[in-house]
């Protein structure tokens, strides 16, 4: 029966039925032949207490905050600035391109928005300085996924409302990771052009007076993350008032600049809420599923499942890992995270794993489902920004990035104090 | 006869295009005034030591009621998320059959989701239950809103699967794949860029 539900939510999914009409069905699919009452007299007050939510209104504020700064043009002075400090080093802008991503995902909750906006900014600089298309490319792509990682970051918060984990303790465990990330990203494609320079470009040299000049330009990023970050680590602001705060930090960053008008704002509010109509309606979907799954003991018999089969804990987290860089190729990444989240983090736990730790994990593994083909949402905005060549540099010059996340998955898996050490700080 | 049901139902569609886009414009001034109230919130409990506006319970109702009216807008923009993998390798005779049964499937979902909604509400009203906090809002008034998102965007999908299904009908292909069709991946990225490079 589980095996039959299994290959009705894959035939759905196959032939492109919408994510959020999919979980339903199957949701009633498994109501019809698995449960003793009808689940599906409770749906109502389901969907309701789902959308009625101080804790959801936290995406569209976040999404909101991203659509305006990026409007505000503060990512060109941010990523000159950053092009100052690390360009000295072997890979030149390909550095530059890292920590603008990493800088801009301390801001933005999204990864795609990252990848949008740091390309549009670089691309003309690396076409500028004839640099080879791969690893440039790839860079963006790669760096753009850090905006899931390092707080605030909307998958996240979709992750801890469907466990029902907390966002805060979410928000402190991906900080280190999401720097270390970074970190090795850099060190990796130092060591690549140190070893292949070809593929990197020019080391340029810029005076230390240009350097500190600089830095007032990385001013607002830094500030918007303190209020966003800082004030949820500090205990001062829920998530959602966070965001909030963060709203009207960008707000003031966009009248400084001067981009502030009724039209910027009408428009950054309408992408919102596309955004936001998408990602709620298979939220409140997924929520339904998670219910109907939890009612059922479907998921008990699952874990236990796996339990009698003797694989042990490490083994099954192996298969899981391996499942998820196997559907990572080919479903995008949020209906990835809600299809499979009601049905994994349960097991997870029940084999002893820590949830908060497990966000982590997923998180990383939904960054490399972003940067592997076919289905790599990342790879094809930055070939789209650059307008012309072939996909297949972004294509090359993103898989040293996916080997550099393995390595972070095997660091993950060893060293869970990397996510679990803040958030334990926190309590 | 099909050509004048397609025509009647495209002015129609123009119609719920402009209704979406103002309602989704309405949830995201309510997202702004989130912003406000939140804010508010914040600072009298950093500089009085007291909430002052209830934010909690209203940004609540707010969530609820801003994403079900971000539904149609959403589902216009061709916005909901299908996986689109297989699909695009499809001739678009296919497709269409394709499109058919995603609205079908998405027409299925709302008319179990309104019934549902429809019910809570229905229930909250005769009952005259209260939320248990400080405002005791009456519960069937942000189930109401709630509700008449739910019900535009049904509106929509309606209007939209006979748009398909008639154009199906009199071998428009084209048609179809123009207001139903999954965006293909320029079109998406064109929207993700816009953004980005103003």
């Amino acid at each position: 029966m589980i095996l039959i539900s299994l290959i009705v939510l894959l035939v759905l999914l196959i032939i492109s039925v919408p994510v959020a009409a999919t979980l339903i069905v199957l949701a009633l699919f498994l109501d019809e032949f698995f449960s003793p009452f009808p689940l599906i007299n409770a749906m109502g007050d389901v969907l309701w207490s789902a959308s009625d939510s101080f804790l959801l209104i936290a995406i569209p504020l976040f999404i909101l905050l991203g659509e305006i700064l990026v409007r505000t043009g503060i990512a060109k002075s941010t990523y000159r600035a950053l092009e100052s400090w690390l360009s000295w080093l072997p890979g030149g802008l390909l550095h530059a391109n890292i920590a603008t991503a990493t800088l801009f995902s301390a801001t933005s909750g999204s990864s795609v928005a990252t990848a949008a906006t740091i390309g549009t900014v670089a691309i003309p600089q690396g076409k500028a300085m004839n640099y080879d298309p791969k690893l440039f490319t790839g860079s963006i792509a790669a760096g753009g996924t850090l905006g899931i990682m390092i707080p605030p970051s909307i998958n996240l918060i979709v992750y801890g409302f469907l466990t029902e984990t907390s966002i805060p303790k979410l928000f402190a465990a991906g900080l280190v990771p999401g720097l270390l990330l970074a970190f090795l990203f850099v060190l990796g494609t130092a060591l690549i052009c140190l070893w292949r320079p070809s593929l990197g470009g020019p080391s340029t040299h810029h005076s230390w007076s240009e350097r500190f000049s600089g830095l007032t330009s990385l001013v607002p990023v830094l500030a918007l993350f303190g209020i966003v970050v800082g004030s949820i680590y500090a205990g001062w602001a829920t998530p959602t008032e966070a965001a909030s705060l963060g709203v009207i930090g960008a707000l003031l960053i966009a009248l400084v600049m001067g981009k502030l008008s009724k039209s910027v704002v009408m428009e950054a509010l309408e992408g919102t809420m596309r955004t936001t109509g998408m990602i709620v309606l298979i939220i409140i979907a997924s929520y339904f599923l998670n219910f109907v799954l939890a009612s059922t003991g479907i998921t008990r018999e699952l874990s236990s499942f796996l339990e009698s089969a003797g694989l042990g804990p490490y083994m099954t987290l192996l298969l899981i890992i391996g499942l998820y860089i196997v559907l990572g190729f080919f479903i995008e990444t949020l209906s990835l995270m809600v299809i499979t989240i009601p049905i994994v983090a349960p097991i997870i736990v029940a084999l002893g794993f820590d949830p908060i730790w497990f966000g982590i994990l997923l998180i990383l593994l939904i960054e490399m489902a972003l940067i592997t083909p076919p289905v790599g949402l990342n790879l094809y905005v930055v070939q789209s920004v650059r307008k012309g060549g072939s996909f297949n540099d972004v294509m090359i010059g993103a898989m040293p990035y996916v080997g550099f996340m393995m390595v972070m998955v095997v660091l993950l898996v060893l060293f869970p104090a990397l996510a679990l050490y803040l958030p334990g700080i926190l309590n | 006869m099909l050509q004048q049901i397609n025509s009647g139902l495209d002015r129609l569609l123009v119609g719920v295009d402009i209704g979406s886009l103002w309602m989704a414009r309405a949830a995201g001034l309510l997202i702004l005034l989130t912003v406000g109230l939140v804010t508010i919130e914040v600072l009298s409990r950093q500089i009085f030591g007291r909430s002052s506006v209830h934010a909690t319970e209203l940004t609540g109702y707010i969530m609820a009621i801003s994403s079900s009216w971000a539904f149609a807008y959403t589902l216009m923009r061709k916005a909901h998320i299908r996986i689109d993998a297989l699909y695009l390798t499809l001739p678009t005779s296919v497709r269409s059959v394709l499109d058919l049964i995603a609205m079908l499937s998405l027409a299925l979902f709302c008319v179990l989701v309104v019934g549902a909604a429809f019910e809570v509400a229905h229930h909250s009203y005769s009952g005259g239950s209260r939320a248990n906090t400080p405002l005791g809002t009456p519960i069937w008034i942000p189930q109401l809103l709630w509700l008449i998102g739910l019900v535009w965007f049904s509106i929509a999908v309606v209007l939209l699967s006979l748009r398909v299904l008639f154009g199906l009908l009199s071998g428009n292909i084209e048609d179809v794949q123009r207001i139903a069709g999954s965006p293909t991946l320029d079109e998406q990225i064109a929207d993700e860029n816009r953004e980005a490079v103003q």
